[in-house]
């Protein structure tokens, strides 16, 4: 919606004015970064590191626009040195983001005692303003305020396990440690919280006091050793929480854990990814039942506790049943491809209108493909422009030999798509994990194939398919050329995010 | 009301243009204004856009009479911009300000979009200082608030890796 700005015909005071000396009768010609609105609306096209490192430093008024623009952002990584650790941690308050990475095996189990201290002190510090502003809003001491369950109003039922349980454990270990709270008076709360922890165990996040102001977490873990990840609990412990993300990279996946919240609780999810987990599919429905505003849910390559595919036939009726209509969604289990049908239905029922879709490389089939572009019985024009493709979602899995051929054919179709006129494809975005050099041709017909180099790839299997592939498209003794994404006529944005070769643990991922 | 009327529109110097109906209804000043008066056979008065932007104006709105998805061309904040409105907006900066303002004031949200993120590109991949220049701002900064938000939004907190 435009937001109309009426032309004011008085100057204003700014710092893009020039000085005026009001000799010339003429109208001084206004400026539309004179108007805040519009120099506003300007900002909104930009990112959060142009806005930074550029736009908040050119002058006062930018500044000021930008204030609530800014997410400042933390990191804090187990192999730096102590010091720098230390320097990180100092510029925690006021941050808006906290990145945290532990991305070898911890030479200590105390090795996040100094984060979880700092962290338990600026939810102590923040439970003490909501507390004074509660008081001074009810006139009334609530006694039972020391902890958080309670204090925003959105969940309203006990929890007996989980943060609280270990909060005590925490403290009684850290609490002679602290320094005075008297410099944490006042700061921004701490709204997104990303962690990174190469080796799980349960106690990393059962200790874990996740700030009760988080708006987003993101949980990704690469060794999880079939460990345990407590999901109600978190979200009692953060009723603001919007997004919510858990995905593990290593193909024994992660349980995930739930007790029943209260149907009266309504949660403020708007986002949940699932990668790589094992949970139930009640369970799921039940969280289901309390996030209206969900907009984005995503289960990549999760499953039931048996190692099943989910029922998602039966997931889309609940979906509707709870009137969620989805902006994004992705339905994957490890290995088992998505029937058309389904597919459909995703595009139709669950989230119409979507221009994104997101696809494991192993579902690149042209049935699937043809479902999604051309959806059957519908007369509606396909709207979507942008398709995601995963390559390979988890470290040292291998897909059966019948997927190498959805593999070794998938680039060809998708070329087949991005050089069609009729296709409304236009944006491309995929993800090369763990590359090799010479992979780096990922949309060469056969080289990626052999993307895992631990995988037990048939040898004979792979011959053969070059064999096809040669046979099939072209009748020259000439092998065909790689069909390229990048000269593809109808493609606009190219999206690989690549993580490089002996720094797989995604602590810096190459966009 | 037929579909192929013509409305006249004036600009600020008295300039007469006549457009069909259909273009002037990409305004949603004009189409609400038309909507709620009737066509009342006069011309309308634009005192705040001037001839030169107004022809700009109607050659936006020309080119995209047809286009079905014109209300959401330019929703998508990280998409590119479309070849002919890349060129479209190739002109000096006095007139892309112009256009902002004239986009603002006739209501037409695609090209409001098309020319802000036209100038926010303008500020992408630019030092404070090279903004400064570019858009004729004073820095009003001290040199101790100068240092400070260097600290907080610059490299300084950003973690080196």
């Amino acid at each position: 919606m435009l937001r109309h700005f009426h032309r004011q015909d008085k100057e204003i005071p700014t710092s893009t004015s020039p000085p005026t000396t009001s000799t010339s009768s003429a109208p001084t010609r206004l400026s539309p970064l004179d108007i805040p609105e519009i120099l506003d609306y300007i900002f909104s096209f930009l990112d959060d590191s142009t806005i930074c490192r550029s736009v908040a430093q050119v002058c006062q008024q930018w500044r000021l626009l930008n204030h609530g623009r800014i997410v400042r952002e933390v990191t804090w990584n187990q192999a730096w040195s102590s010091s720098r650790r230390k320097k990180a941690l100092d510029r925690l308050p006021g941050a808006g983001r906290m990145r945290i990475f532990l991305p070898d095996k911890p030479s200590s189990p105390r090795i996040l005692d100094e984060v979880l201290r700092i962290l338990s002190r600026f939810e102590s510090e923040y439970q003490k303003q909501v507390d004074q502003r509660n008081r001074s809003i009810t006139g009334h001491c609530n006694t039972d305020n020391n902890d958080n369950e309670n204090n925003n109003g959105i969940i309203h039922s006990n929890n007996n396990r989980g943060y609280k349980k270990y909060k005590h454990l925490f403290q009684s270990a850290t609490t002679p440690a602290l320094s005075p709270a008297s410099a944490l008076c006042s700061f921004a709360p701490l709204k997104e919280l990303e962690l990174f922890i190469s080796h799980y165990g349960d106690r990393c996040i059962s200790i874990f006091p996740f700030p009760s102001t988080l708006t987003k977490i993101t949980f990704k873990t690469w060794y999880s050793f079939n460990s345990t990840f407590y999901m109600d609990a978190i979200l009692r412990r953060c009723p603001l929480l919007e997004h919510f993300s858990v995905e593990a990279h290593e193909k024994h996946g992660i349980w995930i854990q739930y007790t029943p919240i209260a149907k009266t609780s309504i949660l403020r999810l708007r986002s949940l990814v699932l990668c790589n987990v094992f949970f139930k599919q009640e369970f799921l429905e039940d969280i289901l039942q309390l996030t209206p505003d969900l907009k984005r849910l995503e289960l990549r390559t999760s499953r039931l506790e048996a190692g099943h595919p989910y029922n998602l036939r039966r997931l889309f009726r609940h979906l509707k049943a709870n009137n969620i209509t989805l902006d994004k969604a992705h339905f994957s289990g490890l290995g088992c491809k998505m029937a058309p049908k389904d597919m459909h239905r995703l595009l139709t029922e669950v989230c119409p209108g979507s221009a994104e879709q997101t696809l494991w490389a192993l579902d690149v089939t042209p049935d699937l493909l043809q479902s999604i572009f051309s959806p059957l019985g519908t007369a509606t024009v396909p709207t979507l422009t942008m398709l995601e493709i995963w390559w390979k979602p988890v470290s040292g899995y291998s897909p059966k030999a019948c997927c190498y051929r959805s593999l070794a054919t998938a680039p060809k179709l998708i070329h087949q798509y991005l050089c069609d006129d009729d296709s409304p494809l236009r944006h491309l975005k995929t993800l090369k994990t763990i590359v090799q050099l010479e992979d780096l041709d990922i949309f060469g017909r056969a080289g990626y194939i052999d993307l895992d180099k631990q995988g037990k790839l048939d040898r004979n299997l792979q011959q053969e398919i070059w064999a096809q592939h040669n046979n099939a498209s072209s009748s020259t003794s000439q092998p065909p050329s790689p069909p390229r994404i990048w000269r593809c006529r109808i493609l606009r944005t190219l999206h690989i995010q690549v993580h490089a070769s002996g720094h797989h643990k995604l602590q810096h991922p190459v966009h | 009301m037929s579909a192929h009327s013509q409305i006249l529109l004036t600009s600020s110097e008295g300039t007469e243009f006549l457009i069909d109906r259909d273009i002037a209804d990409k305004s949603m000043l004009l189409k609400c204004m038309l909507e709620d008066i009737g066509e009342i056979g006069q011309a309308v008065p634009l005192p705040n856009v001037s001839g030169p932007i107004l022809t700009k104006v109607i050659e936006y709105c020309t080119h995209h009479r047809d286009d079905p998805n014109f209300l959401s061309a330019n929703d998508d904040v990280t998409a590119d911009i479309d070849e002919w409105d890349l060129e479209y907006c190739k002109v000096d900066q006095g007139t892309l300000y112009e256009l902002i303002l004239a986009a603002n004031y006739l209501d037409i949200k695609p090209l409001m979009d098309l020319t802000c993120k036209t100038v926010a590109n303008m500020i992408k991949a630019k030092s404070p200082e090279e903004i400064r220049k570019t858009f004729n701002i004073t820095n009003d900064f001290t040199p101790e608030e100068e240092d400070q938000v260097r600290r907080e939004n610059g490299k300084d907190w950003v973690d080196e890796h």
